[in-house]
Formats: C-alpha cells, structure tokens, sequence
C-alpha cells in the first residue's frame, strides 16, 4: 500500500467510478422494466373489470335463450313437430356456446390455480376436429360459413396427447374462425402429420390482425377488435388459454395474419405414441431404490 | 415412504396435500418449493418455471410470484400457521451453458423464493439450489423429507 503510484490512485478511482456508473445504468435499466410492469398491470387490472362484464353476457345471453325458448315449447300444446325441432335447435345452439364459454372459464381459473393436470390417451385427430365442426355446424351455418378440410382422410389418425386440452384448443381457434370471418366466406382445417408432430392450420378470411397486436392477442382479457367481432361476443380468455395448454403439451402456436388479408393460426402439438420417457409418469416405486440419493 | 401414494406435480402446477402423500417432480431452471407443516405433518410443493408475472398471459403459478404466494395462501386455507411452516427451495439450475449467464432465470427463480418466504416469516431449511444439473426429488409430505437425485 505504501508504494501506490499517483498513476495507480487514478486508475483505481476510474474503476471505482465506471463500476458505479454501470451500477447506476443497471438500476436505471430496472426502473425502466418497473414501469413497464407497472402500466401491464394497470393495463390488465382494467381488462379485468371488462372481462367481467363480457363474461356476464357471455353466460347470461345464452342462458336466457335457452330459458325462452325451452319455455315456450313446454308451454304450446299445438306447435307443429317441425317448429320444435326448429326450436330445440336453437337450444342446442345456445346450449354448445354456454358450454363452450363455461369451459374456457373453468379451465383459465384451473390454470390461474395451478390445478392442472395432464393425461395422455391415444385418439383420433381426425375425428376430434369433424367433431368440433359437427358441433358448430349451426353457428357456421347462421353466418353462412362453410369448412373446408385438407389432409383428413376417411381413416383414422391416432395420436397420443392429451384429447381434452386439445378439443378445447382447437374449439377456441375454430370458433374464433368461425366468428372473424366474412359473411358467405370458408375456414379452412389443414391437417399434416409427420415427424410425430401434428400440425393444424385454422384459417379465416375476414379482416386479418395487425402484426403489431400479433403479440397482444394472446394476453389475457384483451380483444384486438371488438368491433370486428359479433357483438358482445367473446371474453378474451381462449387465445391466453390456448397459448398456455400447448405450451402444457409441448407444442406451441404461430399466427399469420395482415391487416385485410385473413389470419391463419398454426399449432404445431408432439405425438406422444413412440415417447417412452414422459415425466407424467415418474411415479414408479424403483425410483425410490436409487442410489446416490440425499436427504433434506 | 413406499407405500404412499405418489404424485407428480408437472410445471406450472401446484398441490396441498390432504393426506399423506408423496409429491415428485424434475427440475432444470425450474424451482419447486416443498412447503412442510411440522405440527399438522401436511405439506405442499409448486413448481414454477419464471420469477415474475409480467402482465402476459394468465396470471399463473407458472410464475414464482404468483407460485409461492398461492401455495402459502394454501398451506393457510388448511388450517396451518406460518410459525410451523418449514421451506424448502429446489432446482433453479442454470442449464443453459451459453450466454443465458446475462439473465440467470434459475438464479432469479431461487432469490425470488429466498425473498418471499422471508418476507412471510417462514422458516427455510436446507434445499438444494443452483449448480448445472437437473434434480428430481420426493417429498414426503408426511415426515417432510425430501429425497433428491441429480439427473
């Protein structure tokens, strides 16, 4: 310490203070990703309270058809058979929304609680989607939608995944097809399977997603366009929902869309049949007989 | 220990057990929180894979936040108090060997559980934290051992 140099002195300052001013940028850095945080938070705490009105309609709307309607058929004596059929339609109808909505809300509210669990059957792909459509089969139809298959086969296609997080993946995306696009328009369902991975591409022609809300629109609550939409229509919970089961399932999601030009929504999920290791099931009881095991 | 019952507690997930159980799972960056009632031999573990909910997405225990806040809150709906309640931290490897170093999430994950539960006042034990490797571990909600085994 005696023989320090004035030389020395100064460049142990100049380190000093270098090392200080990056601390200081550092925390600047913070501060910055605080505020960010910050207005997300403010930002999702409003979508909240839209969220729960939209949630209420959502559930209320139907649930008051089905009420009228199913009413009014117990009521008439004299209605004509082709009249109720007519009617229970549209009970079923709204009853498929209801259930589809209190399923998206169950789920996110599983999620939020970390009570999901995942179970992996073997199924038909194929089938799963024919039944989905078959399901929303009316609501195309009131909008005049028709779906157009590509890469389905009268064969079945069995894979390995879990067949409940996957029906209500592809109900969001379809169904949300099925309300963005144009009037008299398709959807498309393209279906490839190679690799053991599965691939569905959900395709609607209606107005296209700005890129810059490509992003956006998997946050929960938020909707890109109302207006677009069906009014009163949707709660901003399937695209998060969606997002967060693939991920679950190992798969992920991809979106192309431009402004006018339609949006195609691409899943891409594992076929689990040749996967031996999966860590769904290490439960067995030799795992307890290894050897350089601890204890804490 | 072998003739509980077992359950595997996957990413993102977490679970208070009732009854005796064993709860397991397999960590990299991830960190899992084994959360042991000393008075009542109950325990619970989650199993988060990010510090912080950013606003993006569901506001899931996929974030440690969200993870070890709703796990204590739990433990407490279940009639235990935090005086008896032991932690324990797992995981939190920095698996990634590249430049990932700038923003060590396992680092981040076990910090952020450091924090909170001292900031609830529960007592930490011995876990096992950091290093490269994968771990997997049981944890016997009932004695509250945990067995780890570096993958």
């Amino acid at each position: 310490m005696t023989s320090l140099t004035d030389r020395q002195l100064i460049d142990e300052l100049q380190r000093r203070i270098d090392q200080r001013s990056q601390a200081y940028e550092e925390l600047e850095q913070l501060n910055r990703t605080l505020r960010q945080v910050n207005r997300k938070l403010i930002e999702a705490e409003r979508l909240k309270t839209n969220f729960l009105s939209n949630a209420r309609n959502e559930i209320i709307n139907p649930l008051t058809a089905i009420l009228s309607l199913s009413e009014s058929l117990s009521a008439n004596e004299n209605l004509p058979a082709e009249e109720i059929r007519r009617r229970a339609a549209l009970i079923y109808q709204e009853a498929v929304h209801l259930d589809f909505q209190w399923h998206n809300i169950f789920a996110s509210a599983e999620i939020e609680a970390g009570d999901v669990a995942i179970e992996f059957y073997d199924f038909d792909i194929m089938q799963a989607v024919k039944d989905i459509t078959a399901k929303f089969k009316k609501i195309a139809a009131d909008r005049n939608v028709r779906f157009v298959y590509d890469g389905f086969s009268p064969d079945k296609l069995i894979i390995r995944s879990d067949p409940q997080k996957l029906q209500l993946i592809l109900e969001n995306l379809i169904m949300n097809a099925v309300q963005y696009t144009y009037h008299g328009t398709e959807v498309n369902i393209a279906l490839t399977h190679k690799e053991e991975m599965v691939s569905i591409a959900v395709t609607d022609h209606g107005s296209g997603i700005d890129s810059a809300d490509h992003e956006r629109i998997f946050d929960r609550f938020s909707r890109i366009n109302p207006a677009v939409a069906t009014p009163g229509q949707g709660h901003g919970l399937g695209l998060p929902l969606t997002k967060y089961y693939l991920e679950l399932l190992g798969g992920e999601i991809k979106l192309h869309s431009q402004r006018d030009h339609g949006s195609t929504f691409i899943i891409r999920i594992p076929d689990r049949t040749h996967t031996t290791d999966s860590s769904g099931s290490a439960t067995h009881g030799e795992d307890f007989l290894f050897d350089q095991s601890e204890l804490f | 220990m072998n003739n509980l019952q077992a359950k595997y507690i996957y990413s993102s997930a977490l679970f208070v057990a009732q009854q005796p159980i064993i709860l397991n799972t397999i960590l990299g960056s991830c960190v899992a929180v084994c959360l042991w009632d000393r008075a009542k031999n109950t325990g619970g573990m989650n199993h988060y894979m990010l510090p912080l909910w950013n606003g993006v997405g569901l506001a899931s225990p996929k974030y440690g936040n969200i993870a070890n806040d709703l796990l204590v809150k739990k433990m407490l709906n279940n009639g235990s108090k935090t005086e008896n309640l032991i932690a324990k931290f797992f995981g939190g490897a920095r698996i990634l060997d590249d430049t990932a170093r700038v923003f060590d999430i396992g680092q981040h994950n076990v910090e952020l559980a450091f924090d909170i539960y001292a900031d609830y006042g529960i007592q930490i034990a011995k876990g096992s934290t950091g290093g490269t490797r994968g771990r997997k571990i049981f944890f016997n909600t009932q004695t509250g051992e945990v067995m780890q085994k570096y993958l």
